[in-house]
Order: C-alpha cells, then sequence, then structure tokens
C-alpha cells in the first residue's frame, strides 16, 4: 500500500466522520494478473465536487464501475452514507442515493428525449402495476428537468438523431433526475466544443449545488477550476490527493500525469 | 448380467459419441460465431438422408455416403451463411430466428422429396463380433472407433496447429479474432460450413442404427443444446461430457421406461442443471 | 457465455416513417387516422357474420384466439425484448386445463372458472419460471433455448400423462363456454355468437395490452429491451420487470387457450408443441414487433391465408412459412405495420389539410 501524504491545506471542518458520504476502503479490482483498481482508499465528504484524475489506464473507470456496481469489487469495502454497500447491485446502489452519468451517452435510442428522461425521474417511484397511467406529475418534472438546459432538439424528438452535445446533456439530466446524493460524472465533456464544455460545467456546478460530485475528467482545467478536492490516480493506485493548488504543487503529480500532459 | 450391462453401457456410448459429435458443430457455431444455429438438426436430418438415399436409391456405396455427407451438408451450410446469417452477425436474436426458418424450409424440402414416412438404411457392416462379456453389432463398434477418430481429430486441429490454437482465443474471448489476425469474415463461413458438416456426418453415421425421417433432427437440435450448454460454452471439449450425461443417461434410462419419458427427465435434469450452475459442469480449468 | 454479440436490438419496431409532429414512440396509436382505422374495422368484423358463410366465421374464431395469443407473445418480445420459443406451452396449459375441469367437474359456469384459472396457472408458471431464469442470470439466448425445451416437455408430458391429458388421442367433447345459475337459466353460448365472444376478448385483450405499453410499466419494458444496463443504472430491477411482463404474457396465452379449447372441442399434444410456439412468432414478426396490432393482423392474415389456400400449396406451407420467416428478418424486420405506417401518414397529412 502507497501511503498518500496528506494535503495539509484539506479543509478540517469536511473530514469529521458524520458529513462523510462516501467512503472506499482497500478497494481494488483485478483483470486476471492485472490489477485495475489497487488499494485504493478516498473518503468524500457530503457535498464536496471531488475530481479523479490521471492518465489514460489509470484505472478511473473501473473504479467507477466498482463505485456504480457494474463491476463486482474484487477486495476492499465501499461505504456508502455510513452503510457498506460492497456487493450490492447497481440498482439497489442508485436506490441508496448513487447516480451515474457514462461517458459514451447511454440513451434509449428508440425512446424520445422527454420519455428518457420520464424513465430516469420516475426510477424514484417504481410501479410494477402494468395498467397504471403515466403519471403527469412525472412528466411535469422530466418537462422542468428538460428547462433547465439549453437544448436545441425539440422534447418529442427520438434520441437516436440527437447531436451528440445533446446526448451528452441529455446523459447527465438523467443521471440528476433520479435525484442522487452522489453524482457520478464520466468525462461530461468529452467531444463537447470548448465553449460547450464551460456552460455544460457551469450547469453540473449549480445543478449538483446540494450533491456530492465525483466527476472523472481529462480538462485538467476544468477541473482545477470547479474541484474542492482531487484525487490523482495512476497504475491504479491513488498516488496524490488534495486541493486544486495542493495537486498543482505535488512534484509526484507531475512526474506521473502533469509531465506528460 | 454382465453381459447386458456392457451392451447398455456400449449403446449409450455410442450414442453419446455420436452426439458428441454433433454437439461439437453447434458449440463451433457458436463459439465462433456467436450464432444460435437451429437448422442444426436439419443439417442432421439432411446427412442421414443422403446416407439413405446414396445406397438405396443410387446404387452408390454406403461407404461413399459417409464421406459425401458432411461434404455436402457442408456446402449447403456455407450457402446459407453467405446469403443469410451473414447479414445477421450484430442481431443474434434475429438469428435464432432465420436459422428455424431454414430448418423448417429444409424438413419440408426433405419431405417433399422424399414423403414422410420413415426410412431405414441397411445395416452396411452386418454381423456381430465376440467381444467375450457379450456379443455387440459391429457397425456400432465401428461407429464409436470411428466418431473417437473425428473428435480425436478436431481436438487435434485445436490443440496443435497454428490456426487452431489462434481460434481456440477466440472462443474464449469473441473480441480477440481481429487480434488474433484472424480474417473474420472467413473464420465465420468456415466455422459455420464446419458446423453444419459434422451435424451431416453425425446423421449419416447414425443412420444405419435409427429410423430416418424429416422430424428427427428435432430431438438431435435440443440434445446437442442441452449437451453444449450443460458442458459449458467455454472449451469446445466440454461437448463430451455434455453428450455422455444428455445422450448416454436418457439411453440407460430407455430400459427401464419409455423413451420419451427418459427424455423428458433428462430435459428437466439439465434445465434444472443451467439453473444451478449456468456456466456448465466443466471446470474452468479445461477452458485451457 | 452472454457477452458473444453485443446487444441485439429487435424491437419495439418504430414506425419507419418518423416525423416531428407525430411525436410517436413505443409503437402507439395515437393518432386520429388510426382510431378511425380501427373503428372501421371494428364495423367490418361486427358485420361479418351476417355476411359470410359459418365457414369463414369459424375460422375467424380461430384466427382471434390466435390474435389473442400473438399479443401475449409481442408483449415480452416486441416489448421486453424476451424471445420465447416455448409460448405454446402456456396456449396449451390453458387449453388442457380448460378441457380437464369442464369433463370432469360438472359445476354451473364451470367454463367460467375455466377460463379464470386459465389465466391465473399458466401465468403464475410462468412467473416462476422466467423469475428462477432470470434470477439466475441466464442469457437471453439461453433462455430462448430453454423456452423451445419447454414446449417440447410439455409436449411430451401431455403424452405421458394419458390418464388426465387423454395421452395421443387428446381431450374430446369439451363443452362450450355457457353461463348457468342453477334453477334460474341456462345459457349456452351458441358457435355463431362465439365469434362474438372472442371478438371482444380480443378488443378487451387488445386495449388492455395497450394500456400496459402506455403505463410507466411498459415504458420501462421498453428501455430494459433497448438498454438494460442503462435501465439498471436508472434504478430498475430488469429482472423483476421481465419476470413480472413474462408472467402476464403466459397468462393471456394460457386465456386464449382456453377460449381454445371450449370452441373446438378438441385439444391435442400438438397444441403444447414448437410447431404452434413457432408459428405465433411467425405471426408476429409478420405483423411487427412491437406493435400490438401488427401481431393480431398477422395472425389473422396468415390463419386465413393458411385454411384458405391450403388447396394451392398442399404441402408446401410450412416451407413457405419457413422463407417467409427468412425473408422477413433479412429484409423487413418492422413487418407489415412497417408498410401501414407509410399510409398512415399519408391519411394523417390529408386529414390535417380538410
Amino acid at each position: 500500500m502507497t501511503t498518500v501524504e496528506p494535503d495539509p491545506n484539506t479543509p478540517q471542518t469536511q473530514s469529521s466522520a458524520d458529513s462523510e458520504l462516501l467512503r472506499t476502503e482497500e478497494l481494488t479490482r483485478r483483470f486476471g494478473s492485472l490489477v485495475a483498481v489497487d488499494d485504493v482508499n478516498i473518503s468524500i465528504p457530503r457535498g464536496e465536487f471531488h475530481s479523479i484524475i490521471g492518465p489514460n489506464g489509470a484505472g478511473k473507470t473501473t473504479l467507477f464501475n466498482m463505485l456504480a456496481g457494474t463491476l463486482p469489487e474484487s477486495d476492499g469495502r465501499i461505504l456508502f452514507d455510513g452503510e457498506e454497500i460492497t456487493g450490492l447491485s447497481d440498482h439497489q446502489r442508485v436506490q441508496r442515493g448513487i447516480s451515474r452519468a457514462y461517458q459514451t451517452p447511454q440513451l434509449f435510442s428508440g425512446l424520445s428525449v422527454l420519455e428518457n428522461l420520464r424513465l430516469a425521474v420516475q426510477s424514484k417511484n417504481q410501479s410494477f402495476n402494468p395498467i397504471k397511467k403515466t403519471d403527469s406529475a412525472h412528466e411535469q418534472e422530466a418537462i422542468e428537468m428538460l428547462e433547465q438546459i439549453e437544448f436545441e432538439a425539440a422534447p418529442g424528438q427520438i434520441t437516436e438523431n440527437l447531436s451528440h452535445g445533446n446526448k451528452k446533456k441529455l446523459e447527465i439530466l438523467m443521471a440528476l433526475s433520479v435525484d442522487p446524493d452522489l453524482l457520478l460524472l464520466d468525462e461530461p465533456t468529452s467531444g463537447v466544443s470548448q465553449a460547450d464544455s464551460d456552460s455544460l460545467m457551469e450547469f453540473i456546478s449549480a445543478a449538483s449545488a446540494e450533491r456530492t460530485v465525483l466527476l472523472i475528467e481529462h480538462n485538467v482545467d476544468l477541473v482545477l477550476e470547479y474541484s474542492d478536492r482531487v484525487t490523482v490516480l495512476n497504475r491504479g493506485a491513488v498516488i496524490s490527493q488534495g486541493t486544486p493548488s495542493y495537486i498543482t504543487q505535488d512534484e509526484t503529480v507531475q512526474k506521473a500525469y502533469m509531465g506528460s500532459y | 448380467m454382465a453381459e447386458l450391462a456392457t451392451t447398455l453401457l456400449l449403446n449409450a456410448l455410442s450414442a453419446a459419441l455420436a452426439l458428441s459429435l454433433v454437439a461439437l458443430g453447434l458449440a463451433i457455431i457458436y463459439g465462433f460465431m456467436g450464432v444460435i444455429n437451429l437448422a442444426h438438426g436439419a443439417f442432421l436430418t439432411v446427412g442421414a438422408y443422403i446416407a439413405w438415399v446414396m445406397p438405396e436409391r443410387l446404387g452408390i456405396s454406403f461407404w461413399v455416403a459417409l464421406v459425401l455427407a458432411p461434404i455436402i451438408v457442408g456446402v449447403i451450410g456455407a450457402f446459407i451463411e453467405r446469403v443469410v446469417i451473414r447479414h445477421l452477425y450484430d442481431r443474434l436474436l434475429d438469428t435464432i430466428l432465420a436459422t428455424w426458418g431454414i430448418s423448417l424450409a429444409l424438413v419440408e424440402l426433405v419431405k417433399l422429396a422424399f414423403g414422410t414416412t420413415s426410412k431405414s438404411v441397411s445395416n452396411p457392416l452386418s454381423g456381430s463380433i465376440d467381444l467375450g462379456v457379450t456379443v455387440y453389432p459391429a457397425y456400432r463398434l465401428f461407429l464409436i472407433g470411428f466418431c473417437i477418430v473425428i473428435l480425436v481429430g478436431v481436438f487435434m486441429f485445436f490443440k496443435s496447429t497454428d490456426v487452431g490454437v489462434r481460434l481456440r482465443a477466440v472462443i474464449q474471448d469473441p473480441d480477440a479474432a481481429s487480434l488474433q489476425g484472424l480474417n473474420k469474415t472467413r473464420m465465420y463461413q468456415y466455422s459455420f460450413a464446419s458446423g453444419a458438416a459434422l451435424a451431416g456426418l453425425g446423421g449419416a453415421a447414425i443412420a444405419p442404427i435409427t429410423t430416418v425421417n424429416p422430424t428427427m433432427g428435432v430431438t438431435y437440435l435440443l440434445e446437442s443444446f442441452f449437451a453444449v450448454i450443460l458442458g459449458g460454452t467455454g472449451a469446445l471439449i466440454a461437448v463430451v461430457p455434455g453428450s455422455i450425461i444428455v445422450a448416454g443417461s436418457a439411453n440407460i434410462m430407455t430400459f427401464m421406461i419409455s423413451p420419451i419419458l427418459a427424455q423428458t427427465i433428462v430435459f428437466v435434469f439439465v434445465i434444472v442443471a443451467m439453473i444451478v450452475r449456468p456456466q456448465g459442469i466443466v471446470p474452468e480449468a479445461w477452458h485451457e | 457465455m452472454s457477452n458473444k454479440k453485443s446487444n441485439p436490438t429487435i424491437g419495439p419496431v418504430e414506425f419507419s416513417v418518423v416525423d416531428e409532429s407525430m411525436q410517436v414512440s413505443i409503437g402507439r396509436l395515437q393518432t386520429n387516422a388510426n382510431t378511425l382505422l380501427l373503428g372501421l374495422g371494428l364495423l367490418v368484423l361486427l358485420a361479418t357474420p351476417a355476411v359470410f358463410s359459418g365457414y369463414f366465421v369459424g375460422l375467424l374464431v380461430v384466427a382471434f384466439i390466435y390474435g389473442i395469443f400473438a399479443i401475449s407473445v409481442d408483449l415480452v418480445w416486441g416489448y421486453a425484448g424476451i424471445l420465447s420459443f416455448g409460448h405454446a406451452a402456456f396456449f396449451g396449459l390453458g387449453a388442457y386445463l380448460m378441457g380437464v375441469i369442464t369433463t370432469e367437474l360438472s359445476l354451473p359456469s364451470i367454463g367460467l372458472l375455466g377460463l379464470v384459472l386459465a389465466f391465473l396457472v399458466p401465468a403464475v408458471v410462468g412467473l416462476v419460471v422466467a423469475g428462477v431464469l432470470f434470477s439466475r442470470g441466464i442469457s437471453e439466448e439461453y433462455f430462448t433455448i430453454i423456452t423451445l425445451a419447454l414446449a417440447i416437455v410439455a409436449s411430451q408430458a401431455a403424452l405421458i400423462l394419458s390418464d388426465v391429458t387423454g395421452g395421443s388421442n387428446g381431450l374430446t367433447e369439451i363443452p362450450p363456454l355457457g353461463v348457468e345459475i342453477p334453477g334460474v337459466m341456462t345459457y349456452i353460448i351458441s358457435h355463431n355468437q362465439y365469434y362474438f365472444v372472442v371478438l371482444v376478448a380480443l378488443v378487451a385483450v387488445f386495449l388492455i395490452g395497450k394500456r400496459i405499453v402506455q403505463s410507466p410499466f411498459g415504458t420501462t419494458l421498453v428501455g430494459i429491451n433497448e438498454n438494460e444496463t442503462k435501465i439498471s443504472s436508472l434504478g430498475y430491477n430488469p429482472i423483476k420487470y421481465k419476470t413480472i411482463v413474462f408472467g402476464l404474457s403466459t397468462g393471456i396465452a394460457g386465456f386464449a387457450g382456453a377460449l381454445y379449447a371450449a370452441y373446438s372441442g378438441f385439444i391435442s399434444p400438438p397444441l403444447l408443441g414448437f410447431v404452434l410456439s413457432t408459428e405465433v412468432l411467425v405471426w408476429v414478426l409478420v405483423g411487427g414487433r412491437g406493435t400490438l396490432i401488427g401481431p393480431v393482423i398477422g395472425a389473422t392474415a396468415l390463419y386465413l391465408a393458411e385454411n384458405m389456400f391450403s388447396g394451392m400449396f398442399l404441402n408446401t406451407w410450412v416451407l413457405m412459412l419457413g422463407l417467409l420467416l427468412v425473408v422477413i428478418v433479412l429484409v423487413f424486420p418492422a413487418g407489415i405495420i412497417g408498410v401501414f405506417s407509410i399510409i398512415e401518414k399519408k391519411i394523417n397529412k390529408y386529414l390535417k389539410d380538410t
């Protein structure tokens, strides 16, 4: 286990145990002999905007997959809101309050924009009654979600034909629509123009003011601008953690990551 | 008693080995292409009819038919791959439908050509051989040896040849084909053709010891599936233990109960086994 | 080994012509033209017995029963993406329940109880089968194969359990449906009246089906079919939804089977087997998956064609069926509803202009 020197500048108020939302203990994922995520210990306080950076293949998405429950943990534990969620399935974790936006938008391509959002909204009040009518409150909530963001397509449009930018936006809106405590965002701005990236991050930051955000992002400028704290992964292991200003000063990070950047 | 037991065991063995041939064809098609071939039973039926029509109607020796059957069925398979399957690689469930349609059509063509009545192929190796414990029909002994030779040959190909080793990597990881430098289009066509050929060969080989009729394929189709599923799809060789359980146990049970009941018991058993062990009965270590 | 090929994307087949004014999805029939067409169609169907011969009306009765059966298959296949090769097992189970109950027990109005049980028992069996298989993580193609085996096991079981099922001779003299209140009234539905009973059942099942696919539950099913991973990551448990819809579907299939038994008076093991299981898939496929009305049209058209032209292709019907299956899958996966949607668009345009 690599001991990471703590960042002295970390705001102490947020590290008290009762405000901790997510905690991983020795979280590990192996694929055969490859260790994709190696003994990762992170602790995210409630309300924090936390980014995970690292070179390609550092294990960022694998870590996300384990947090979201789409990939079983090889070793270690995940605690969410004080309770262990290790081994729970992805939908159970959503019900606990973790939701995730994929890097490649995963939309229901044959359904309309509004139906996609309504599916996300409805998951909070699932009904197994097969002849229940659509709740107009859900429809309304979906419309309101859509109005929060600049969206060029009509609500009734089938999502298959949306532009990439709109797909990314819808993906994020859907993740927000399940009203999560912890939002996992996997490269929300990838493939999006610089101008759109800025407005998208602006939106994410505003929409998640009350939430805890864990962000994977390649655009280091955006990470440094929005994050409260940053974790740097390299070859599956945490090599540094701290405030943006601390991270930019950290030599280990510069060697492993910024150097090649 | 020992005589009866030996006879029963040899019967079960020959049924299990013949099923292994057919199931191996199914496993090859599924392993390399991800295609569930519901036309497999029809391929077997066509093979059996070739083994019937050549000696009984055209005066060609059964042994020639046994060689020609896999070739003809293989060509049919290659043609079907070309015309139908190739266009459906990204629609897995649709290939199930399409191959079922092909199966219906092939079986109906057989009915139109030869009628619906059962045919019997006269035994090409009449007589029995004294094994000491029991006297056993010569053709069934030949069938056992023949199936073993073919199975060993196929497994040697995958074990020892360069192409075979690369192909085995594909079975374990379907995305590995491009890494192995294999021409996917050609690999798919060869897989489907050789899978079909094995079904045709199986059909021809069992023709003398069974009744040949247009609907004979369905039972073999299901038994092959169950053999493949039961063994597990991670390794081709798993079809052998799978077949031994499926065909062998049904065969032994028919000594005591009706064939239909025996088959039903086996099917129910396999479904339960799948629920308990979805990855198949064969241990992971065999997958190498 | 479910990872052999990535998500096969089957159904719900969208109307191939989609413009923004229509805002169609999930195969909704929500436009004026459709209501108009359906209304007209119903009128024609109500008038049919007065115009056509008893033989033709008799064909229609069976065709409509198969239409209900086809709707049950479309619910699982067209919407949830579950391909069942063994749905006839549930149709036949309903038929045998009806047959055994009504011939063994002589209670008043027993046929009505039979209809209820023919829905409930197959529904419970379907729930158990799907629940066990899906929760064990059986992949979709294995599920398909198991359903095929189920159909064969079911038809063999009907042969073996000859004390109850009559074995290969089947069950005969199943009484027609009737209502009987002892001492008050006895009313047996005649063959001609049965046409209307079945028509009402078909319309009711169709409307319930529509309601199901338009419900939040139905949207979730479509979501599962389109992207099961995403449905999970929105907090839905796909296994529960798939299990429930499968149970609903097998219940409806059993109900259709009971209607069949009460009409034909005779049932035998092939009713449970894979041939009928395949036929219903062809009906759904030809009509159009994920449209509800398409499968009804497919079932009616093909069943009528099979019986009316069977003289023409005496021995080639199954051959044609097989080739049709291949051709439709290859070149026309949206079925005939795909053609209708183009006509529908034209009518809509006309209605808008006037």
